[in-house]
This record gives C-alpha cells, structure tokens and sequence, in this order.
C-alpha cells in the first residue's frame, strides 16, 4: 500500500469507530462530521464544510469543572467529569485528551524526582513542572547509543524514579544466552531492594491501569456523544528526547559545541525509538494523528545552523516514517517558529498538521500552505486578559488570513489552563459564525 | 578589543581557556583577566540584544565563563566574582509562587550581573512575603519577577500587590519577564514587561542609571 492508501485507510477506521455505540443518530453524525472536517483540512485536497475549532487545552476543563490539579491527578473519576463536562459544554470539534492529567499516585509509588506536581513541590491549584537538570550526563552517550533500552533501565530509571534505584544492580538482559550463562543475571533479582523495587513496579502498574480504565471510559463516552480525541498517537522530536529530559537544557546546548559528533550519533540513535513510540501509540489509539510537542527547536533557541544540523534533519526523518505508515503528525510548534518556516516547508504535501504559537499567520499560510494544514493561534494571552469581542475579532481575522481555502484548523496558540471560560466559548463559536466555507 | 574578549564574543572555550593559561603564567592580575572575559560576555550579551546570538550561545557563554573561573579560582582567593556581597543588591529577581522555570531568569541574571548590576538571585517559587522580605533586605531598587505559566499571573499579581501596599512605587520598580505582554503587565500591575532578556537589562540601566556598571564585579 503507499502511503497515501494507509492513510486513507487509517482515516476511514476512525471515521468508521466501529468499536462505539453512538448515544443517537445526531451524536452519530456530529462525530462524522467533525473526523471529516479535520481529515479534509488535514489532506487539502478540498475545504471542509466549514474550519475545524480544537483548542489545545491542556487543564482548562479542571479549572472550568471547579476543581484542583490535585484532585484531577489523585481522583480519576473527578477528572473523568470534568472532561466530560468540558467536552459536552463547548462542543469542539476535537478535544485533548485527560492524559494532561496523569496519576498522582502512579508517581508517588515510584518517587518520581523529574517533575514536581500538586502537593509535590507545587501547589494544589498550579501544574506539574518539570524540574530541568541533567538526567543523563555528558559521557554517557556511548551507553546510550550501544543500546537505549538498556541505558533507560539501569541508569535513567534509576535517577528519574526514586522506587526503582535498586534497578542500578541489574546486569544487562542481554547477558542471558545459555544455561550455564544465566543464572548471574538473576542472582540481583534476590536481593530485597531490587525486589522492593520489583513491587513498586507492580503497584504502579495496578495504579496505571485503573487510571486507563477511566480515560479509556471517557473517550468511548465522548465518541459516542460525537467528540473524537484531537490525536491517539504521541512521539517527539529526538533533540527534545534528548534535551528536555535526558541532558537537560544546558547540557544539550552545552553538546553542541563541545562533542556535536557524539550529540549527533545520540540524536540517530534514538530517532528510530521516536518512530517506534509514534506508530505503536497512535495504532493503540486506533487514530491517524500522532500529537509531537516541539520545544527546543523555536525561534531564539537554536541558530538557523543549529537548528538545520541538529533539530531538523532527525525530526524530519521520524516525520517522515510516520507518514510511510500513513500516519498524520501533528507538530506543536511552542514559543516562536517564524524563522523556520522555509526549512520545515520541505515535506509531502497534505500529511502534517503543524499548530503554531507566536508567528505571522499570513506567512505561514504562505510558505506552508500548500504542504500542511496550518492550525493556531489565538494568543494564550488575550483568552486570559481579553473580553470575548477581542477574541471572536481575533479568530474572524485568523480565518479570513489562514483559513483561505481550507487547511487550517482554528485554535489556541499555546496550552489553555485558566482562562476565562467565555473566552474559549468565544474561541470555538468565532469557527461557526465565521469558518463556513460552502 | 583584547584577543581573550574576542575569543570570548565567539564562544572559542579552547581558545579562552588557552589565553587565560598563558596571561597567568605572565603573571596577569587575575581580576583583569576576568574583566577581559566579561567584555568578552557583554559582547555576547549585545549580539543576543540584536538577534545575532541565541540561546544556545548565551547558555555556552556562561558555561566558559565558569570554565575560567575554576582556572582562575586559586588565584582569587578571598574574592567574589560577579557575586553580590554584603547581602545588598540593585536588583532582586526570582520566579513566582507555584512556578519552578528558571532559564529565562538565569539567563537575564547573568546579563545584568555581567553589565556590573548586583542582582540577588531569590531562586524559583518564592511566596509573595520571601520577596517583600528580600526587598527589605537586600535594599535592591528594581524587583524582577519571572513566570511561565498562565496560572503563574496570579501569583505575580499577588506579589506586586503586596510590594505596593508596603513600599512606595517611587522605590521599588517592578518589572516583569516570561510569557507575557502588555495586557499581563497591566493585569499584575508591573511598571515594564519584556520577552527578551536583553530588553529587560536595557529597562534596568534605565531606571537605576549606568553609574553602578561595573561597580559590582569585584
């Protein structure tokens, strides 16, 4: 099949949902309506019946439901209504999905030390943030490359989960090949802290999957009243695997000065896990779009160079073999990507969704759009300071600019926590009034 | 320009650090061959200002600053080095309660500290009260507040708020700097807002006056 079948195919099985007992024929149809809206908008080959609107809101419906962080992190049914709640108040075409809202209690088992979350280092009321450091240190990259699997399980599992430090003693699963030469490796399973850690593998996962049973549950629920999940599948670009949690900010800005050739083998190494983590995400969801948050790649971060030597060519390979398997990547450009535009526009047309923040519109839509469905980017600020008037005149011009011919897909520009709620109802309404194309 | 500030301006860490071995050996005060890398860094500093420089750079900056200070470090013993000292600042900078990103106040700090401010740093999800407390104590003229987050903007809020019920406006200026903008510099009630590092450092020199550069580099 080319690419361009599995698409097609991958789109017609969540347009299909056979697996969902719509509530009634309008959910039935609002939810075939809405997948078409975004797959036409996606595949730009002819406009949808009118802009698709999908906010990208992150903890918005906890604050809207009146509820903390906390409980939307420690009580999963109390997130599970205000998801519900949210889904069925404002009625976007798609929706971002409660795995914003990951399980308190899956991190205290494992004395997670790479973010701090309500009641862990941040207030109740406030999201987990990640706590920037260096989780892998600059000569490690060898054991990285030699084999990542391992190097997650011996050395990074260990640093990130307090619970799981005694995982330090393994050897690696490789050296079990026969049976004379097996043994050893079992012998740090007998020692009590690796079993400690054993069990607090175990609890987690209980932790886990009663967490999955509930999101789960919200989005047969949400399909069946007509709302279908913005993406199902999620990756990364490999500098950001690498940079946000394994070097750290400063040490992969720091690696590209100092050893670009060792940074550049690590960024090959694991760019086939990105794939991996893409295509085996999004077929779990049974869902074309693959959502990959960009950060270190905007504007002000990295030189045009740096950018060209060691962002892009390993984003775009990972991409790429997305799209091979006719998957839709959907890149959310954070922070500024105007400088960008011209370098990223090298890309089959009709397969991305790139969402974009701080940038000029018009030149996106320029450069881009006739490659991507473009989507973006009411500013974050004004849905938290600005009256409903300013942010319906905002979306009006967004579509007049952006939305010319179809693909472009209204929505905020950056996360949506606590906003004014009449703003994002503004937001969506503006796609209705103004977003008509027939 | 000295060829150890310009090695410096172009982020060549061999050749700093082999310039810095060599003035030593020569017997070169210390202290003036850091003074050389800061001309070096304010370089750096003016090329981020004119979009000529990046992150990256900045980052990479600080980090050969930092190589040549452990070189140095024998040699300036007993001695601060863009450090504050005796707990007074000009300047009093710090993310807001509940929120822990810190890169962009780092990065400004080690701006202001480099064109010679005393800036004391006061770290990430400081309180309201930590910073009317620090204000009094460390006598700094100027507040900085950093945020990223739109939940964040309350928090500045909050603390602005209470600067303002205690200390006159004529005192203590408060600028802001993160993902915000005019509308949210209105709402918290900051006297400026910047996106940039370099713009805050401009504002800076503006109201405390340029007399205190390089006051504080010793």
């Amino acid at each position: 099949m080319t690419p361009e079948e599995k698409q097609e195919r991958l789109f017609a099985s969540w347009l299909a949902a056979q697996d969902i007992s719509f509530a009634d024929r309008e959910a039935e149809e609002g939810y075939r309506q809405r997948v078409m809206r975004i797959k036409q908008a996606v595949q730009l080959k002819q406009p949808p019946d009118r802009v698709p609107v999908c906010p990208m809101t992150g903890l918005f419906p906890v604050y809207y439901a009146g509820i903390t962080v906390r409980e939307a992190m420690y009580d999963y049914q109390k997130a599970a209504e205000a998801w519900i709640k949210y889904v069925l108040d404002f009625r976007p075409d798609a929706y971002v999905g409660m795995f914003v809202v990951p399980p308190g209690k899956l991190f205290d088992l494992l004395d997670y030390k790479l973010y701090k979350w309500p009641g862990r280092g941040v207030p109740a009321d406030i999201s987990y943030q990640c706590v920037d450091a260096e989780y892998m240190k600059a000569d490690e990259y060898d054991a990285l490359i030699d084999d990542p699997s391992d190097f997650w399980l011996r050395t990074y599992f260990p640093r990130i989960f307090g619970a799981l430090r005694p995982l330090e003693n393994l050897t690696p699963l490789t050296h079990v090949l026969e049976m004379v030469i097996t043994c050893g490796s079992f012998v740090p399973f007998g020692m009590p802290e690796v079993q400690e850690a054993l069990r607090a593998i175990l609890e987690a996962g209980r932790e886990a999957s009663r967490w999955a049973k509930v999101a789960g549950d919200v989005d047969r629920f949400l399909r069946g009243r007509g709302f279908p999940a913005l993406s199902g599948g999620i990756s990364k670009a490999p500098f950001d695997i690498l940079g946000d949690t394994l070097r750290g900010t400063r040490g992969i800005m720091v690696d590209m000065y100092r050893r670009p050739e060792k940074l550049l083998e690590g960024l090959e190494a694991v760019t086939p896990l990105a794939v991996r983590m893409g295509i085996t995400s999004a077929r779990a969801a049974g869902h074309p779009l693959v959502f990959i948050p960009l950060h270190k790649g905007a504007d002000g971060f990295l030189s045009e160079g740096q950018f060209r030597t060691f962002y892009w060519p390993t984003l775009r390979q990972v991409i790429e073999a997305l799209i091979e398997e006719g998957l839709v990547p959907f890149l959310f450009a954070e922070g500024g990507y105007n400088s960008r535009l011209e370098i990223i526009c090298d890309l089959p047309p009709g397969k991305t969704v790139w969402l974009f923040d701080d940038i000029d519109m018009a030149r996106a839509k320029e450069v881009l759009g006739d490659v991507a469905c473009i989507a973006g980017n009411v500013p974050i600020s004004l849905l938290a300071f600005g009256s409903p008037e300013e942010v319906e005149d905002c979306c009006r011009e967004l579509i007049k600019v952006a939305g010319r011919g179809g693909g472009f897909i209204l929505s905020s520009g950056a996360v949506i926590d606590d906003i004014r709620p009449e703003n994002l109802r503004a937001l969506i309404e503006a796609a209705r009034k103004f977003g008509t194309y027939s | 320009m000295t060829p150890l500030a310009m090695a410096m301006a172009e982020l060549d860490e061999k050749r700093v650090l082999e310039l810095v071995r060599r003035e030593l050996s020569a017997q070169r005060v210390p202290l003036e061959i850091v003074e050389e890398c800061r001309i070096g860094l304010n370089i750096v500093g003016e090329r981020y200002g004119r979009g000529e420089y990046f992150l990256s750079d900045l980052v990479m900056s600080a980090e050969i600053f930092q190589e040549v200070l452990r070189v140095l470090e024998p040699f300036l013993a007993g001695v601060s080095v863009c450090e504050d000292q005796g707990g007074k600042a000009d300047i009093l900078f710090g993310t807001v309660e509940g929120d822990i990103h810190d890169i962009g106040k780092n990065i400004t700090i080690s701006l202001l500290r480099c064109e010679g401010f005393r800036v004391y740093d006061a770290g990430v999800d400081v309180p309201p009260d930590m910073f009317l407390t620090l204000l009094r104590e460390t006598g700094a003229r100027v507040l900085g507040l950093s945020a990223l987050l739109t939940s964040s903007f309350e928090a500045m809020r909050r603390t602005i708020q209470l600067v303002r019920m205690v200390i006159p406006k004529s005192q203590v200026r408060v600028i802001i700097g993160g993902l915000v903008n005019e509308r949210v510099g209105r709402y918290v009630g900051a006297d400026a807002w910047v996106r940039e590092a370099g713009e805050g450092v401009a504002i800076c020199r503006r109201w405390l006056g340029v007399k205190v550069v390089r006051r504080a580099m010793i």
